[in-house]
């Protein structure tokens, strides 16, 4: 592929489809994330999103499909090796390293991830702090990753990945379990990360949060793509409104 | 002197040594320890019960890399202990020549007779490199399984190594190896007392440089790796963890220092054999488990704690009929180290280090708290 | 395991050399009655095992002095009381299973919620404990059950059966099958199940974890206590020859797969043909004659890892307990 086919894509998935025994959990999705950008994945539980999100982050393979990460083909790539590509992710449900400290939990992410090959343990310990200064952990620091409240947890998780330097990062529902004047304030901190020119991938079934942030947003139902665009007009688009809302209320919508 | 005061100064000075309140103190715990290493072989009343605890302090440390940082709970240290005392025995021990033409396979018709320290380097080198086998398939496996998995190997090690030795008739084997029936080490048959000072030194320097490295590996890289995949290999993944070239590397690392300690237990004892009585006695892949667990597993000080309190538990149990004048105790002796293991693990599952390292320092609560968190 | 494999193949290489001579293998139908009826009581001995381990989530080394305590008790209920050991069955499994469930609940549900190495380590000290309270307890003597029908038995073709072990078979297969109705049909054993599916779930539906955890434990105790005893009637023992029958449970549910009550018996049935199979093969004759009995155990642990590696979900095993 020439240089130019990578203009404007740095995320490409084709047609990924994932199939466990008889179940079909993402069928035949195809997007593109562009460099800079902030892209929604949006959909009701159950809709394929963390499937699709373990696809990319390499803990799942495609049933079929290609996804490729600036020109490279992720499909056989092992996850620690996407890792030190450039490419975080945050897990819904959160995953601490629950016996080590606040620090030592981020500082596995400066060790290993993109950043990491060329710092030693000391130098990482630093890169952790600067992230935890970041996400404002840093107090807590020397705390067990254990103690720390469900908001701390969920920042922990932001830090670890953040610690990596990626280029591009995959939020997989951070804004759960936060409440009101929570989730303002993480979405001023993914406006931040955007600004230090990382790439994020947003997946969420808050609308609130979508439209406060992306740029653009997809729509997954039942592992299909049922819509793409701008969060505006997909939040507008009547099969979106049937997916989350059901098909009465859809026809309501309508007839008005 | 008694070992068992020599012992129980070791305990002391370990856990001064490994508490962080105090860095003079610790240092001169650290020092003190050093003292009580070096001066052990020449005030002791019997030095052959010395050696026997960095036998079992090498191949707890080994543990600890695999089973306390990186999580996987190996049960089968045995197969390596084993094949590290085998393999000292094969390179290092000179070849007998047969005694008559009619007796083929005999014993140590096999033997190199190499300088020991390549033996020794061999006693390493063979266990890490069947380790580094057998872990690719066997840490594919996780919790429980891996456990069992890696008992059944050492259930059937000695097997193997029996039945490596020759194929097909007894009388006129078709190939031959040379393992099965046993092998003795003949180099240290002469002057015992001068080769138990040797052997001490050496296991004891080898310990040292172990704790070294286990408190390098705890701060490095590396060290965080395992930690990370102990904690959650999938997270530890994607955070760019190579997980399977890790757990590898601390499984081959451990089976190597396994491999060593068996070979000082080979030199001690003067023979091989693959049986249980010999050197494939099943308990060792235990007693180095519970060495980590007395200490504490997963931390650097932990194994050398427990190694010490470990030796202090076997010496009472030995000792206790001769106090009592009462040689029925020593049938005992099963039951009680049984319940110290069943007592250590509802009480103290963190290991003695906790007592030191404690945040508000000792009190009784640790232990309350202890059984109140593992409850239902 | 390597290792293992290319000694096989070193084996059967040569194997090849000398059948090419000879061939005479074969496998003796005496061989396939003694698989059998071994396995089904392998199959018994890993049932309770599979049982606590599949919702208690502990591998419960107690399992074989449980087993050890049961045949003493067959013994000294015969030495004493001239008690016939199909009649102790029942009260040994009520002895047993109480023991269970005082162990359980004032031991094992103090570390229930530990890390594994913590809850495999608790029941390796029980089990030390206890076996060397049965050295202590039953001496290292022999003992033997022995009863008016030991030796009846019947032919089938060429091969002799024996009454008492087919009766123990049947009585495996009986308390499998009730185990199974219990599990299936009662209210408590729904909860059990329950629990195993899903423990916050169960939780939140008002099932009281602690207990269902010792009610679990008690039942596989007298599973246990009743292996015991049918095992005691086999061939003499001692407590030493009890330990060696934890890694027999652990290899059957592996075989048969964790968390199901049939796969238990598949697996021990699978584990008894197997091992009868493998011990009775010769090839060639006379003294030339080549045995793979020296090989059995570790061809069945290379079997056994092989199975955990390919299908850890084992033969027959499925989420839950069915």
């Amino acid at each position: 592929m020439s240089e130019n086919a990578n203009n404007g894509v740095m995320l490409k998935v084709q047609g990924a489809t994932k199939r466990y025994g008889g179940v079909t959990a993402v069928s035949d999705i195809s997007f593109e994330v562009g460099p800079g950008e902030i892209l929604g994945l949006i959909g009701p539980n159950g809709a394929g999103k963390t499937t699709l999100v373990n696809m990319i982050t390499g803990l799942a393979k495609p049933t079929s499909g290609t996804i490729h990460y600036n020109n490279t083909l992720l499909n056989e790539v092992p996850p620690h090796k996407i890792g030190a590509m450039g490419i975080a992710r945050t897990f819904q449900i959160v995953r601490p390293f629950q016996n080590l400290t606040v620090l030592e939990n981020v500082a596995v992410g400066a060790m290993y991830g993109a950043g990491g090959a060329k710092r030693s343990a000391n130098q990482s310990f630093k890169k952790a702090e600067e992230v935890l200064e970041f996400v404002g952990l840093l107090p807590r620091k020397d705390d067990q990753a254990d103690q720390l409240t469900i908001v701390g947890r969920k920042r922990l998780e932001l830090a670890k990945a953040l610690a990596m330097e990626p280029q591009l990062i995959l939020l997989d529902e951070v804004m759960a379990g936060l409440r009101g004047s929570e989730v303002d304030d993480a979405m001023q901190l993914i406006r931040d990360i955007n600004k230090r020119g990382i790439t994020v991938l947003l997946i969420e079934h808050v609308m609130k949060v979508i439209v406060g942030v992306c740029q653009r947003v997809v729509v997954l139902d039942y592992g299909r793509k049922i819509a793409e665009g701008q969060p505006i007009e997909v939040m507008n688009n009547p099969v979106v409104i049937e997916a989350y809302l059901g098909k009465r209320f859809a026809k309501s919508q309508k007839q008005e | 002197m008694s070992n068992l005061v020599l012992i129980a100064a070791g305990i002391v000075l370990s856990l001064v040594a490994s508490q962080r309140k105090n860095r003079t103190l610790g240092l001169a715990g650290l020092a003190g320890l050093g003292l009580l290493l070096i001066a052990s072989p020449f005030v002791t009343e019997n030095k052959a019960t010395l050696i026997p605890i960095y036998i079992f302090g090498l191949a707890a440390i080994g543990w600890n890399i695999i089973g306390g940082f990186t999580g996987y709970a190996a049960f089968g240290q045995v197969a390596f202990y084993g094949l590290g005392a085998y393999a000292v025995v094969l390179f290092g021990s000179a070849r007998r020549p047969p005694l008559s033409a009619a007796s083929t396979a005999s014993i140590n018709d096999q033997t190199l007779g190499w300088p020991l320290p390549i033996a020794f380097i061999m006693a390493a080198l063979i266990p890490a490199l069947i380790a580094l086998i057998i872990g690719l398939p066997v840490l594919r496996l996780k919790g429980h399984y891996f456990a069992i998995a890696t008992l059944g190997v050492a259930l059937a090690m000695p097997q193997v190594l029996s039945n490596i030795g020759c194929v097909g008739d007894e009388r006129n084997p078709t190939f031959c190896v040379g393992l099965g029936t046993g092998l003795v080490m003949r180099p240290l048959a002469q002057d015992k007392e001068g080769n138990l000072i040797q052997l001490y030194f050496f296991g004891a320097i080898l310990m040292v440089l172990a704790v070294a490295g286990l408190w390098f590996i705890s701060r490095n890289k590396f060290g965080y790796g395992l930690f990370a995949i102990r904690e959650n290999e999938e997270a530890a993944g994607v955070l760019g963890v190579n997980a399977t070239l890790f757990k590898n590397a601390a499984f081959v690392l451990a089976a190597a220092l396994t491999g060593v300690a068996g070979a000082i237990q080979a030199m001690v004892q003067n023979s091989v054999a693959p049986t249980e009585d010999s050197i494939f006695n099943n308990s060792t892949s235990l007693y180095v488990i519970v060495i980590c667990l007395l200490g504490g597993t997963g931390t650097v000080w932990g194994p050398l704690i427990g190694t010490f309190i470990f030796a202090f538990i076997r010496e009472v149990l030995e000792k206790l009929p001769s106090w009592f004048n009462n040689p029925g105790l020593l049938e005992w002796r099963d039951v009680i180290f049984g319940l110290i293991v069943v007592l250590m693990v509802l009480f103290l599952p963190k290991g003695v280090i906790q007592l030191v390292s404690n945040k508000g320092g000792f009190t009784w609560r640790i232990f309350t708290r202890n059984i109140r968190e593992n409850s239902i | 395991m390597k290792l293992e494999t290319w000694n096989l193949e070193l084996e059967t290489w040569n194997l090849e050399l000398e059948t090419a001579y000879e061939e005479d293998l074969e496998v003796s139908l005496q061989d396939l009655i003694s698989g059998l009826l071994l396995g089904g009581m392998l199959g018994l001995v890993g049932l309770g095992f599979s049982l606590v381990w599949g919702i208690l989530n502990i591998v419960n080394l107690t399992h074989a002095p449980t087993i050890m305590f049961g045949a003493y008790i067959a013994f000294y209920a015969l030495e004493e009381f001239k008690l016939d050991p199909f009649l102790t069955l029942p009260i040994a499994m009520i002895v047993m299973g109480g023991f269970g469930f005082l162990l359980q609940k004032f031991l094992i549900n103090r570390i229930i919620k530990a890390p594994l190495l913590i809850t495999f380590l608790l029941t390796f000290g029980l089990e030390v404990m206890l076996i060397n309270i049965g050295r202590l307890m039953f001496t290292g003597t022999q003992r033997s059950v022995r009863t008016s029908y030991d030796a009846a038995s019947f032919s089938l073709g060429n091969a002799e059966v024996s009454y008492k072990k087919l009766a123990g078979l049947g009585i495996a297969l009986a308390l499998t099958y009730l185990l199974f109705l219990f599990m299936s049909r009662t209210k408590t054993g729904n909860a059990i199940r329950a629990v195993s599916m899903d423990l916050n779930a169960a939780r939140l539906m008002g099932i009281n974890i602690a207990s269902i955890y010792t009610l679990t434990f008690a039942i596989s105790a007298s599973l246990a206590a009743a292996a015991g005893v049918l095992l005691s009637t086999w061939s003499a023992f001692t407590p030493d020859d009890f330990g060696r029958y934890n890694i027999r449970a652990f290899a059957v549910v592996v075989l048969g797969g964790l968390g199901s009550i049939p796969g238990a018996l598949i697996g021990g049935l699978a584990f008894g043909l197997i091992s009868e199979v493998i011990g009775g093969i010769k090839i060639g004759s006379g003294v030339d004659a080549f045995s793979l009995s020296p090989w059995k155990e570790g061809i069945l642990f290379a079997a056994l890892v092989l199975v955990l590696i390919v299908r850890p979900q084992g033969l027959l095993g499925k989420e839950g307990y069915k």
